[in-house]
C-alpha cells in the first residue's frame, strides 16, 4: 500500500467539504504512541500547535489618521509611552518593552496595546515642528482602537524554536526576563510549549514560511517574514530538532479582531516589560515523515540549560534535559534536584491549540501553504564593537 | 483554631524572649516560617500559631502590652482568577509549594502550605497575585 501524501489543496478541500481531520499537537503525540505513524498518517489532515508566552519582540503599527488642520507627528507618546515618531504622518510604531516614564515597568507599551484591544481609550500627543503641508504643530487627545485606520501587531521575532532554559551558578539572584533565578542553582526557569510548541513540531520549517497563515492574539495573522535571529545553521539532534535556539518568526495580526483572553501585558521585576502572546499554526500531514515530526513527545524534545550568571553572550550549559523532565516540577542537576517552572502557560496553549482545531473544524479557517520558504543554512551574526569600548 | 501571626518588634523588644512565653505561659504550638532583624535592632517575625482560641486573643494582648506589633493573617495571598494566564513563573520562587501547576496545567494554590513570603507578588507577570 503506498504511504500517505498529500498537499496543501488536497487538505483545505477537506476542510471546505467539513471533512478534515483535526487534532491538536498532544493529541498527536499519544495516538502515534497508541496505532503508529501509517494509520495515523492515513487519517489526520492537520495537526494543530500552539504557544502563549512573554516575547519581548513585539508591537505595533497604528495610523491615527489627520487632525485638521494636519500635523506630521514627530514625537509621539501614548498614554506618556513613547511610540516612534520618524516614519510620516500619523502612522507609528509602538514597541512593548518601551516603559512609561512616570509608572515604570508597571506600564508600558504591551499595557498601551492590551489597553486599546480591549476597547480602552488611550491618551494620544503628539507634535511636530510645522511645516507648510504639516501645519499644526500638537495635538493632545483621546483614540480608541475602533477610530484607528489601521492598527496591527507586526512582531519582529516570535516563536523562537526550542529557546534554552535558565539558571544561575553564582551567589547572587538575578532577575532576568526569564523570572527570578535563585543563586546557587536555585531553579530553573523554562519557555515553550513543548510537545505543542510550534517550531519543535516542524523543525526544518517545512510547512512554515512567509505568508503562512495563524492564529495570534485571538485573531487570523500571517507568518510576514523570518523572525530576527532566525537561526537555521545550529546543531541539529538526531531527529533533526535544533539543539539551540532557532528559527523565529515575524508575526502579524490585526489588532481590532484580537481577544484579550490571548494577549496580555507581562511585567519581569528587574527586567521590564514584554508581551505575552498567543500563538497557533496549524501544520499539515503532509505525508510520515511530516507526522514524525508533529509525533514527537516532551520525552523525545530536550533543551538546555544555561547558566544567566555568566555575563557574555556565550552562556555555559549546564545541562541538557527533556521537556518531560522540566514539566515534573524538578531535574537533576550534578546530583541536586532543582526546582523548576515555565514562562509558557500550558493551560492557554491548550486553548489556543483546541480553538484553531474548532476554526479549522468548522471551516472558518484553511492552511495557507508558505508562498516562500525561509533559507537554509542561515547563522546568526554578533554585534563586534570595532574601535571604541 | 490556627492562625498565622506576623509580629513587628522594635529595639526595645527585641531582647524580650516572647516566643517562649507564648509556648510557656499561653501553651501555643509555634511554627516559625521567616525571622528578621536588621541594623537598627528592628525585625519581624511570621509563624503558624495554634491552640485555644482564649488563650490566643490573651497572647496577642500579652504581646501587645510588649509594644510587639500583631497582625493576623488569614489569607496571605489572592489569586485574581480573572487576570491569572496559568504560566506557573509564580511556582518558581513558592518554597513551601503552596502555589504549584495541577495535573490539567491550572495554577493551584494551598492556603494552608502559604508562608506569607509574598515573593510571588512581584514574580507574577500579569500581576494577578495581591496580598
Amino acid at each position: 500500500m503506498p504511504k500517505t501524501q498529500r498537499t496543501f489543496e488536497e487538505i483545505n478541500a477537506r476542510i471546505k467539504a467539513g471533512t478534515a481531520v483535526v487534532v491538536t499537537a498532544e493529541e498527536v503525540v499519544a495516538m502515534v504512541k497508541a496505532e503508529g505513524l501509517g494509520p495515523v498518517a492515513e487519517r489526520v489532515d492537520v495537526v494543530t500547535t500552539a504557544t502563549f508566552g512573554p516575547m519581548c519582540s513585539s508591537g505595533a503599527i497604528l495610523n491615527f489618521g489627520h487632525a485638521d488642520p494636519p500635523l506630521r507627528m514627530e514625537t509621539i507618546t501614548l498614554n506618556d509611552v513613547e511610540a516612534y515618531g520618524g516614519i510620516a504622518a500619523v502612522d507609528t510604531y509602538i514597541g512593548v518593552t518601551a516603559e512609561s516614564p512616570t509608572r515604570g515597568i508597571e506600564y508600558g507599551g504591551a499595557h498601551v496595546i492590551c489597553d486599546l484591544i480591549a476597547g480602552r481609550p488611550v491618551r494620544l500627543k503628539a507634535t511636530g515642528k510645522g511645516t507648510d503641508c504639516y501645519p499644526r504643530q500638537e495635538v493632545d487627545t483621546v483614540v480608541t482602537l475602533q477610530e484607528l485606520n489601521e492598527a496591527y501587531l507586526f512582531n519582529p521575532r516570535n516563536c523562537y524554536q526550542n529557546y534554552a532554559a535558565a539558571a544561575n551558578t553564582s551567589d547572587r539572584l538575578l532577575r532576568t526576563y526569564m523570572g527570578v533565578l535563585q543563586p546557587h542553582l536555585g531553579n530553573i526557569n523554562y519557555s515553550t510549549a513543548g510537545e505543542l510548541s510550534p517550531l519543535l513540531k516542524d523543525p526544518m520549517l517545512r510547512t512554515v514560511g512567509i505568508g503562512t497563515r495563524i492564529f495570534i492574539g485571538g485573531a487570523v495573522g500571517y507568518v510576514g517574514w523570518n523572525g530576527t535571529q532566525c537561526n537555521t545553521n545550529m546543531e541539529r539532534d538526531e531527529n533533526g530538532v535544533p539543539k539551540t535556539p532557532g528559527a523565529t518568526l515575524a508575526l502579524l495580526g490585526n489588532m481590532k479582531d484580537m481577544d484579550p483572553a490571548f494577549i496580555t501585558p507581562a511585567v519581569f521585576n528587574g527586567y521590564g516589560v514584554s508581551l505575552n502572546v498567543g500563538v497557533g499554526i496549524p501544520m499539515p500531514v503532509l505525508d510520515e515523515d511530516m507526522l514524525a515530526h508533529l509525533a514527537r513527545s516532551n520525552e523525545a524534545l530536550h533543551t538546555n540549560v544555561i547558566d544567566y550568571s555568566v555575563e557574555s553572550r556565550k552562556r555555559p550549559v549546564l545541562a541538557r534535559v527533556s521537556y518531560a523532565a522540566l514539566r515534573s516540577g524538578s531535574v537533576e542537576i550534578n546530583g541536586k534536584r532543582v526546582k523548576t517552572a515555565p514562562t509558557t502557560s500550558l493551560y492557554k496553549s491548550r486553548q489556543i491549540a483546541e480553538l484553531l482545531r474548532q476554526w479549522i473544524m468548522e471551516g472558518r479557517f484553511f492552511l495557507q501553504e508558505p508562498v516562500q520558504t525561509f533559507p537554509q543554512g542561515n547563522a546568526i551574526k554578533p554585534l563586534d564593537i570595532k574601535g571604541g569600548k | 483554631m490556627k492562625t498565622k501571626l506576623l509580629l513587628t518588634f522594635n529595639a526595645d523588644s527585641t531582647n524580650h524572649p516572647a516566643v517562649y512565653e507564648l509556648v510557656k505561659i499561653y501553651d501555643l504550638h509555634l511554627n516559625i516560617l521567616k525571622a528578621s532583624i536588621n541594623d537598627h535592632m528592628n525585625g519581624e517575625l511570621l509563624m503558624d500559631v495554634e491552640g485555644d482560641q482564649t488563650r490566643l486573643d490573651e497572647a496577642i494582648r500579652f504581646l501587645e502590652g510588649l509594644h510587639i506589633q500583631t497582625q493576623r493573617i488569614r489569607q496571605p495571598i489572592r489569586v485574581d482568577e480573572k487576570q491569572c494566564v496559568h504560566c506557573g513563573l509564580c511556582t518558581s520562587v513558592c518554597k513551601s509549594n503552596a502555589l504549584f501547576l495541577g495535573p490539567s496545567a491550572l495554577l493551584g494554590f494551598d492556603e494552608e502550605r502559604c508562608i506569607g513570603c509574598n515573593w510571588c507578588l512581584n514574580t507574577c507577570p500579569v500581576r494577578a497575585i495581591s496580598a
